[in-house]
């Protein structure tokens, strides 16, 4: 009868960080655009400080998603059946974290005083289109991942037949 | 922002071969140069005619070298190898692996 494999396996780091960055960024980019539809000094201008923190969490936690994403790919690699999913999936990761590392710095930058009003209105369309370009990424990215583990069982243990590694 | 477009246009993960993604080719063996190896994976990248494929050694692999057995780590970049691959779905796994220089 064979044991159960560990939770703590580092193929699994990967599934426990990368949930949280997918929902902060979501977070973080619905109260950008709509922080910036409204009057920063009106009820609801907790909505900028808000994204920024929401931007910059999430951003943090999608490199850190990035990291153990290489770290589950050097274990399971050798089981997949379609390994260029895989490759699609860290490339384009990269990608989105250097895309909302990009818009997060700026949107510090914006708040930055002295400013000229053009440049803060530059700025602000360069945000929301990096933004909007981050946010479908995100999309495509866990569409990538979804299929890794969903089609080819990526890190995921399949059980014996009769089950007997949980008796 | 620039540094995302560019690499959305083909400046790709700054890391190396791993970046790209690689060539899927039939079964056979194929005759080419490595690009790269990476030690902690057991893995070679080499260069077959322009295509560049993605190697993870396997339990089964096979690597010589003047007709006698080899450790991974005699394995250098730039290097004339010959490979034989047996493809599963679109994983590439070398069968043997011989060092021709």
């Amino acid at each position: 009868m064979g044991a159960l494999p560990d939770m703590w396996r580092v193929e699994l780091w990967h599934p426990l960080v990368v949930h949280l960055p997918i929902g902060v960024l979501i977070f973080g980019v619905l109260a950008w655009l709509a922080g910036a539809m409204t009057n920063p000094g009106g009820p609801r201008g907790f909505l900028r400080p808000a994204a920024r923190l929401a931007l910059s969490v999430g951003t943090a936690g999608a490199w850190l998603a990035v990291y153990t994403g290489d770290l589950a790919d050097a274990e399971v690699v050798r089981t997949l059946c379609d390994p260029t999913v895989v490759e699609r999936h860290e490339n384009l990761a990269w990608i989105c974290a250097i895309t909302f590392t990009v818009a997060t710095v700026l949107e510090f930058v914006r708040g930055v005083t002295g400013l000229s009003r053009g440049l803060r209105l530059a700025l602000r369309v360069v945000i929301a289109l990096g933004l909007c370009l981050g946010i479908a990424l995100l999309g495509y990215v866990g569409h990538l991942g979804a299929k890794l583990v969903y089609q080819q069982g990526a890190a995921v243990y399949h059980p014996s037949e009769m089950c007997t590694e949980f008796e | 922002m620039a540094l995302s477009g560019s690499a959305l246009i083909g400046c790709e993960k700054p890391s190396g071969s791993d970046a790209e993604e690689h060539a899927v080719v039939e079964s056979g063996t194929y005759e080419g140069t490595i690009k790269k190896v990476n030690a902690d994976e057991k893995e070679i990248y080499v260069d077959a005619n322009g295509q560049e494929l993605e190697l993870y050694f396997i339990d089964e692999t096979t690597l010589t070298k003047g007709g006698q057995p080899a450790e991974f780590g005699v394995l250098e970049q730039g290097q004339k190898v010959e490979v034989e691959i047996k493809k599963v779905g679109k994983r590439l796994d070398p069968i043997s692996v011989t060092i021709l220089e």
